[in-house]
Formats: C-alpha cells, sequence, structure tokens
C-alpha cells in the first residue's frame, strides 16, 4: 500500500469523509468486481458495496493498522455477503457441506455452471479462498488473515475447495 | 489481480463512482445524522465550508444569488460564508482572514535574487501572481494544463489553518462540471511549516484537500483545512505566532462527483507564505472530567471559527453529544466525523446555536447509535429529554460556560 493510500486510510480513521470517498473510489474495481463474484448479479453486487462501505465507515476506528485496509475492507465484505446470503438462503457453512454437496454436484450437473456457478457451490470460507485467492489475487496467508484463521487451516481450506472446484467444473 | 479466470472480464457499472458517493454520503448520514436540505445529488466529501452552511440551513441557490454581490475571486473566505442570510461567526471571521504576506526569501518569487542559476530555468513556466496592492501574498506557479493554484485568504488560530484556494485553468479544465458545482479538489503535496530559520517541520501525510464548488469549467475555489496544531503536537513544538507554511507537489484531482468525474492533472506546484495566527480569539476551557472506565472531557477551545470539545476515549468505544443551553444537539461544523480513535477526539462546531453554555455528555457509542440517537431524531423526546437521559447514563457530563 502506497504512502497516499495510508495518509488517506488515517485520514478516515480520523473521520475525513472526502477521504473515505476518495479510498472507495480507488479501491472501487477491486471492491464491485469482488462483490460480483460473490453475489452473481450486477444490482446485488452494487448494494454489496454500498453496504460494505457503510460498515467500514461505521467500524473504521476499529482498523488497527491502516496498511491493512484492503483486507479488512474484503473481510467486511464477505461479512456482508454472508448475511445477504443468508437472506436468500444461499449461506452454507463448511462444516455442513459434506451432506450437501451431493445434491449441489446434481444441481450443478444438470445446470452446466461456469466456473462462476461452481465457486457459487462452494460453501464458506472455500468460495471466500478461491475467490480471493484466483480472482483478487490475495496470498493464502493474507486471506487467513482476513478470516482470522490460523494459516495451516486456510491451507487446508484451499486444498478441499480446489478439489471441491475442480470435482464441480469435471462434471460441467 | 489475476485475470486468469476473468477478473477484468468483470465490467464495471457505469454508476459505480455514483453508487460509491451515494454510499459514503449514507454512511455519512449515519454517523452525523445531519439532515441535509439539500436538492438532488449530493457530493459526499463535503467542505467544512459547505456543512456549515447546510448546518445553517443554507442551499446552493443562495450561494448563487450571492454571485452577483461578492466579487468572488480573492474573496473566497466572504463568498463562501460572508453569504446573505447568514449570522453565524463565519462572517467575522471572513473579514479577520488576513492575506498572507510572502517573506522575503521564497523559491520561485520574481523577487528571489539568490535563486540559483539552474532553478530559474526550471521555473521559466512559473507565474507569481501578485495581487492588486500586494496586500494579498499569494504563490503560484502552473502546472502543464496551465493550472494556476492561488491561495488567497488564510486564517489561522493556532489549532487549524484554513487557505482560500482558487484553481484556475488558463484554458478549460473541467469541461463536464457544471457551474457552482460541489467539488474537491486533493492535492497531493508535502506540506511543512518552518520558523525561526528552523529546519521545516513536514505536515501532513495526507496531502492537502480544499472543498468547494467549480465556479465554471476553468475555475475551482475552495477552502482547505491544515491541521496545524497536530503538526506541533506530533513534533513536541509550541507553534510561535507567525510562521512560514509551504506545500510543494505535482499532481492534483479535483472531484466533482455531481457529474460524476475526476481529473487528474500533473505539473509542479510551490507554495511559500507567511502565516500570522489569531490566537486571541482562542479560548482554552480546561474540564478535566473523567469517568473511572479511563474516558473523559479534556477541554473545550472555542474561538471565532470553530468550537472544540477534545475529549479521552480511554478504553471504551465512546460517543460525544453535545446540547447548547437550549437543548439543540451541535451539529458537526467540519468534514469529520466523531469517530474516537487512540486515545483522543476534538470536536468541531460552529453555528447559529446559544453557545454560552455547552452541555457534553461522553456516552457508550453502541447506546447512542442504537437506541438514543434515534429517540432523539425520530422526535420522542425533546432535547432537554434526551440531556436528561444522557445525564443519568452518560459515562461522563458536564457543562461548560464558554462566553
Amino acid at each position: 500500500m502506497d504512502e497516499n493510500t495510508i495518509g488517506l486510510v488515517k485520514a478516515a480513521k480520523r473521520g475525513k469523509i472526502s477521504a473515505f470517498e476518495t479510498l472507495f473510489l480507488q479501491e472501487k474495481e477491486y471492491l464491485y468486481r469482488t462483490a460480483f463474484l460473490y453475489m452473481k448479479n450486477e444490482s446485488d453486487a452494487l448494494d454489496l458495496v454500498q453496504e460494505c462501505i457503510l460498515q467500514c465507515m461505521l467500524s473504521i476506528g476499529k482498523l488497527r493498522n491502516p496498511e491493512y485496509f484492503r483486507t479488512w475492507m474484503t473481510r467486511i465484505l464477505i461479512n456482508c455477503a454472508r448475511q445477504e446470503w443468508k437472506k436468500k438462503g444461499r449461506f452454507v457453512q463448511a462444516e455442513a457441506e459434506e451432506e450437501q454437496a451431493v445434491s449441489e454436484k446434481v444441481i450443478s450437473r444438470e445446470e452446466q455452471m461456469d466456473l462462476y456457478h461452481a465457486i457459487d457451490n462452494l460453501a464458506y470460507p472455500y468460495n471466500v479462498i478461491i475467490i480471493q485467492k484466483y480472482f483478487a489475487g490475495m496470498k493464502l496467508d493474507e486471506i487467513a488473515q482476513m478470516l482470522e484463521m490460523p494459516i495451516g487451516t486456510v491451507k487446508v481450506y484451499h486444498a478441499r475447495a480446489k478439489s471441491r472446484l475442480r470435482e464441480f467444473l469435471e462434471e460441467d | 489481480m489475476n485475470n486468469q479466470y476473468g477478473w477484468e472480464n468483470i465490467k464495471l457499472p457505469k454508476n459505480l463512482d455514483e453508487k460509491i458517493a451515494e454510499a459514503v454520503n449514507n454512511g455519512k448520514s449515519q454517523k452525523r445524522k445531519v439532515v441535509y436540505k439539500r436538492i438532488g445529488y449530493s457530493f459526499a466529501g463535503m467542505a467544512a465550508a459547505f456543512a456549515l452552511c447546510f448546518v445553517m440551513g443554507m442551499k446552493f441557490p443562495v450561494v448563487a444569488n450571492a454571485m452577483g454581490k461578492v466579487p468572488i475571486i480573492g474573496n473566497v473566505f466572504s463568498y463562501l460564508y460572508g453569504l446573505e442570510g447568514y449570522e453565524g461567526k463565519y462572517t467575522q471571521v471572513a473579514e479577520e482572514a488576513k492575506p498572507a504576506e510572502r517573506p522575503e526569501t521564497v523559491v520561485g518569487t520574481e523577487n528571489n535574487a539568490e535563486q540559483p542559476e539552474n532553478q530559474a530555468q526550471a521555473d521559466d513556466d512559473k507565474t507569481v501572481e501578485n495581487l492588486a496592492g500586494g496586500e494579498t501574498q499569494t504563490v503560484v506557479t502552473a502546472g502543464d494544463q496551465g493550472l494556476t493554484i492561488t491561495v488567497t485568504e488564510y486564517y489561522c488560530d493556532k489549532n487549524n489553518l484554513y487557505l482560500s484556494v482558487e484553481v484556475i485553468g488558463e484554458e478549460t479544465v473541467f469541461a463536464d462540471v457544471a457551474p457552482y458545482a460541489e467539488g474537491a479538489v486533493q492535492f497531493y503535496m508535502a506540506d511543512s511549516i518552518r520558523f525561526d530559520d528552523t529546519k521545516p517541520i513536514a505536515g501532513s501525510e495526507d496531502g492537502l484537500l480544499a472543498e468547494g464548488v467549480f465556479l465554471n469549467e476553468n475555475t475551482f475555489i475552495g477552502i482547505a483545512r491544515v491541521d496545524i496544531a497536530t503538526v506541533a503536537e506530533e513534533h513536541s513544538i509550541e507553534l510561535p505566532d507567525t510562521f512560514v507554511y509551504t506545500m510543494s507537489g505535482k499532481h492534483i484531482k479535483a472531484y466533482c462527483m455531481e457529474q460524476g468525474v475526476i481529473y487528474d492533472v500533473r505539473g509542479l506546484w510551490e507554495l511559500d507564505m507567511e502565516v500570522i495566527c489569531d490566537s486571541d480569539t482562542l479560548q482554552v476551557l480546561p474540564v478535566n472530567a473523567f469517568a473511572e472506565n479511563g474516558c473523559g472531557i479534556v477541554e473545550v477551545r472555542q474561538t471565532d471559527y470553530e468550537v472544540q470539545v477534545s475529549v479521552v476515549a480511554g478504553a471504551e468505544a465512546i460517543w460525544v453529544v453535545v446540547f447548547d443551553q437550549n437543548g439543540n444537539l451541535l451539529e458537526y461544523a467540519g468534514d469529520e466525523l466523531n469517530i474516537i480513535h487512540e486515545n483522543y477526539e476534538v470536536w468541531k462546531f460552529a453555528g447559529k446555536e446559544d453557545l454560552q453554555t455547552l452541555h457534553i455528555y461522553v456516552v457508550e457509542e453502541s447506546k447512542w447509535l442504537d437506541e438514543w440517537k434515534g429517540q432523539r431524531y425520530d422526535g420522542v423526546l425533546t432535547g432537554s429529554e434526551i440531556m436528561a437521559l444522557l445525564a443519568e447514563n452518560s459515562f461522563v457530563a458536564d457543562s461548560v460556560e464558554v462566553q
């Protein structure tokens, strides 16, 4: 993160509205594309971006290290996405995924899902790990930090996620 | 980013910037709950100047109506604050805003006899603008697009340095903005202060943001606020009554969210101006009321420009609520929210309220945001009723005579 951006984050932490706006405009491509990957349509993605921005503004005081602004923002984005998934009945925890995976495979086979939809069939946090690593370009340790999970756990989840994703895509 | 899987194929919506600005504005409202009486789309990075206008219930048509009465260029403070119908102390400030006097040796000035030869060529394309009578001193340079940045007025109360800034292009620069559209210009410039021939003290890392209006397609005017007190505090110095403020940089961005446009301009700009502080207006009123959990009210500072309440957060997530003596909840004058960070925060107010007595409450953040604030704004409780509620439930409360 460059000095200008860190300065903006500090200004945002001090409550400077214009700094928030500049920051989010700087991050707009990342923010929107990530949101789109989670929501799969423009309207929901824009809603997610807006909700994420609101939550970021309300909780910026809790961001301890300005250098981790994007990681922190992404975590908020994902939390917001999870809330939306719950509302839409899409939310699946990893622990409960085993049984559901079978039926999801059936659905995926029937609907000939593309890559995005294959990811959509992954449970949390597998979907998050795939999206953040392969689309948003985050490293596993950054993802671990974002998800507040041990790196070892994330590595295991990553391997499982790839395996599941491969299965879905092969079935397509 | 990794495009192998189609990252960059995700098309960005045309209204993304607009949605972001909308969300930021919403976030601001959630924090402040200031009711902006505005028509149309709002620019979220609101200038302190305009935030004040809104607190006063001013609208931009009023600004527009004042156009014919106030010569704008060179009178930005007067133009932005000395408007018809405005009864606050800003009119006094506008009168007190003194022109900067240029020190005798300034890099890039016409009179700089000691300027090195190799510097002279580099400065060939700079322009120096001397305003009428030499009373309003300005240091300006022209950028690649012939963009001249001029600071015409300032006001410094030793807490903050307020600069009125004009950004004027020789040719069309802000092609897509409507006249009087609100906006901001971010100066990505290093700034510093120096005095007594000492080494310059680096200022904010954030650059400078001037917020105001685009008068036309080649002119922006606005006011920037420099947190001088923080600079002094970070360097453990006592700010003298006079100092030289400098800015230097090669990059500015102008934002006009109303039109959804951002202008990125590269050039070379330098500013070097003398500042004389007007600290006589500063009243510091120690309070030092603290709760057992460590949070509390340190002091109240009042100038003609604003009223500030300095608090200590301690370990709690706190919110500070302030009422005037008539039970009116004070709104924010500046561009800042009440986000407590580290161990202190300064609040700023200004306006029409009766500020003879401030009633200050340091409360639990979640209680205020989730429960009490809504009752206040929904009209469930009157000002005096919510003051009574807060008096019973706040971490610490105090009343301060500020006159």
